[in-house]
């Protein structure tokens, strides 16, 4: 399709300014100018703005001692680290509570999304009051309030709340009983990996067989049974170690356990809350899309229930949500950034601390677009890939 | 032959809770189990809400004391603060009046019967009070410097004018990603893409720091106005892709019609038939 030109009557060439060619060159050279002037007047600006406050410019600050704690990092870290450290640990923190935030979220987003639908008449509207009431306030002050019931109303940890038994919080965080450090612990990891290797080609050799041969193998009761198996058998090979450590009280804190600090706990619950309601109508969304002719037309082939849902309806409900669903990942990604006001050390905040310290906005906004910018292209990139393997495949 | 009786009539409510609630075992359990969370959760809240509340007390102290409830006296006495913050107190009567302004426009405007030109007019008008309320003078009405608007008039004025200029900055992106000029084409991509991908406090963030880094030394940005550029950028970005879908839908032979019929690009887009067509699609995308 050619824009105005291809109406000129055929025969006369048409006049220069109607060319189409010179047009369309003349519109983007002049807007290719106009942006390099901005650009360049920015440029100009900022470095005399600079020069006036004695701001030192580039990125060598990175390599310079940072000067400030950080209270949770993943990796070995103190205030005479470098800023790059710093950016690592903000970095890592980032991807942990993105990671663990879209695991949450997702699941239950799907309970939530089939709570919507269920025929129970209370169920389904719980699950309507959660959406509409978590989806209505603002993501920022469900932080807040979470941050100042966890910080401000719980108790200390001498009396900390304890709903199930091991299970403690208090004003210090919320603290979890785990299974004991145990060498057998990476060996029942691998065998898990293993087992859902297995299951993977299991599988893709079961529907070889269904479809030269049309025999049917139990792929879902096999493969469960495969992918717990093989680390049960690992865990009785090792001698069946089941040491638990549970928090106790010591002093004023708790040892043993895990525990999870107030900030990440508020920030984590938040994100999980406020994304869950999204997913859940995405879900809902989903499954209500694929028309009833299907589920009807399954059913009169004689297929029962659970294989109309498993055969029928979910694989066309899936490529219904994964667009989506990749959004609302990119937007916790995002939204994670709200730590800085509960003050969870997450990329956002830690570049906040650097700005402070040196004034250097600019290198540091350029950080934290490009790391943002990394991690949801990366998620992009990883859900348009599944998206891919999903979509309807036209012939 | 034995006369069969018909089943005994169930009582509306009955047959309607045995349908929607007790329709097989596991809806029963179900059932009661969300009944008996309902109440333990309903009981804590009522309890913390309304019954040991406390709502009058001299001081946060006595109000810790008064109760372990909710301390309403706390909101009794900080509401104006809460609502319109750091605007001088004897004009706060201008920016409650704003509010009020602003949501009733917003309440007309839910109403399909009132979708007519003289609305805009009334909108126009209501903006034009708004702003001249919350500066002040004019009419004798005292001058209220933006450092000093805050609270939910804030609020609603910052996510009215985002709206408002995102907008059309949002079908311009959308057109000229849209397009076949190639430059224009991918600067407005990246545009998009790159706002869309970065968080919205960034936005907030480059406009509150790195504008006045950006400017010539001297010339200064309202704190108010940096904060609603960066969020109209920010919507404009994810408006866009609203636009952007509205104007896919559109079957291609629409544009090559109006392009037979010698429609230039922007007759074709704006005044022409597709975009009639797209507006009906797109409100609901744009909430």
């Amino acid at each position: 399709m050619t824009m105005s030109g291809s109406t000129a009557p055929t025969g006369a060439a048409p006049s220069f300014w109607n060319n189409p060619t010179i047009r369309s060159a003349f519109w983007q050279v002049l807007t290719l100018l106009a942006l390099v002037l901005v650009v360049w007047y920015f440029i100009h600006n900022s470095l005399i703005n600079l020069q006036r406050q004695s701001i030192a410019t580039g990125f060598g600050f990175l390599g310079r001692e940072s000067g400030f704690d950080i209270g949770e990092a993943l990796i070995p870290y103190s205030p005479s680290s470098t800023y790059r450290d710093a950016f690592l640990v903000g970095l890592l923190n980032t991807i942990e509570v993105a990671v663990l935030g879209i695991v949450f979220s997702t699941i239950f987003g799907v309970l939530l999304g089939i709570a919507r639908l269920s025929p129970n008449w209370l169920l389904s509207r719980l699950a309507l009051i959660y959406v509409e009431v978590v989806r209505n306030i603002p993501l920022l002050l469900q932080l807040l309030f979470l941050y100042s019931v966890l910080n401000v109303v719980a108790p200390g940890p001498r009396d900390a709340w304890h709903p199930v038994p091991g299970v403690y919080i208090s004003n210090r965080g919320v603290f979890l009983p785990a299974p004991t450090a145990d060498p057998s612990h990476l060996y029942i990891g691998i065998a898990f990996l293993a087992g859902i290797v297995a299951v993977v080609f299991l599988d893709r050799w079961a529907r070889k067989r269904q479809d030269s041969t049309g025999q049917i193998f139990p792929v879902l009761p096999v493969g469960t049974a495969v992918i717990l198996g093989l680390p049960i058998l690992t865990w009785l090979a090792f001698g069946a170690p089941s040491a638990v450590s549970f928090p106790e009280l010591a002093g004023f804190n708790f040892n043993g356990g895990v525990s999870m600090s107030p900030e990440l706990t508020a920030l984590l619950g938040g994100l999980v809350i406020y994304t869950t309601s999204y997913i859940g109508e995405i879900v809902r969304s989903g499954i209500l899309a694929v028309s009833h002719g299907q589920t009807e037309a399954a059913g009169a082939l004689g297929l029962k229930r659970g294989l109309i849902l498993r055969l029928v309806v979910l694989p066309q409900a899936v490529r219904i949500i994964v667009p989506p669903m990749t959004s609302q990942y990119l937007n916790l990604t995002k939204n994670s950034t709200l730590a800085v006001a509960i003050g969870f050390p997450e990329f956002f905040s830690v570049v906040n601390t650097q700005m402070n310290q040196t004034g250097q906005a600019i290198e540091g906004m350029l950080c934290i677009m490009a790391a943002y910018l990394s991690v949801s292209l990366t998620i992009s990139l990883l859900m348009n890939i599944y998206n891919a393997r999903i979509a309807l495949k036209g012939r | 032959m034995a006369a069969i009786t018909a089943p005994a009539k169930l009582p509306p409510a009955f047959a309607w809770a045995r349908a929607n609630l007790f329709s097989s075992i596991g809806n029963g359990v179900t059932t009661l189990i969300l009944l008996y969370v309902l109440y333990r959760v309903l009981s804590a809240l009522l309890g913390w809400l309304v019954f040991d509340a406390v709502w009058d007390a001299p001081n946060m102290r006595a109000c810790h004391a008064a109760g372990s409830g909710a301390c309403w006296a706390f909101i009794r006495e900080k509401w104006r603060f809460i609502l319109f913050g750091r605007y001088p107190f004897q004009d706060q009567w201008r920016a409650a009046l704003v509010t009020v302004l602003l949501f009733g426009l917003t309440g007309l405007s839910f109403i399909p019967r009132l979708w007519r030109r003289e609305l805009l007019y009334v909108w126009v008008a209501g903006i034009v009070i708004s702003v001249a309320l919350m500066f002040g003078g004019v009419l004798g009405l005292d001058y209220v410097p933006t450092d000093l608007w805050s609270g939910l008039p804030l609020t609603l004025i910052l996510a009215l004018f985002s709206m408002i200029f995102a907008f059309p900055l949002a079908v311009l992106l959308a057109l000229g990603r849209r397009s076949h000029l190639p430059i224009i084409k991918y600067l407005c991509t990246a545009a998009i893409e790159f706002m869309r991908g970065v968080p919205l406090i960034t936005m907030l963030y480059t406009a509150s720091l790195m504008l006045p880094i950006f400017l010539p030394p001297g010339v200064t940005v309202d704190k108010t106005l940096r904060a609603l550029i960066g969020i109209t950028l920010f919507l404009a970005a994810y408006q866009a892709e609203d636009v952007r879908g509205g104007l896919q839908s559109i079957p291609r032979g629409q544009f090559e019609a109006a392009d037979a019929l010698g429609l230039g690009l922007l007759a074709e887009d704006v005044q022409g038939d597709p975009a009639p067509g797209d507006h009906r699609r797109d409100p609901a995308a744009g909430l």
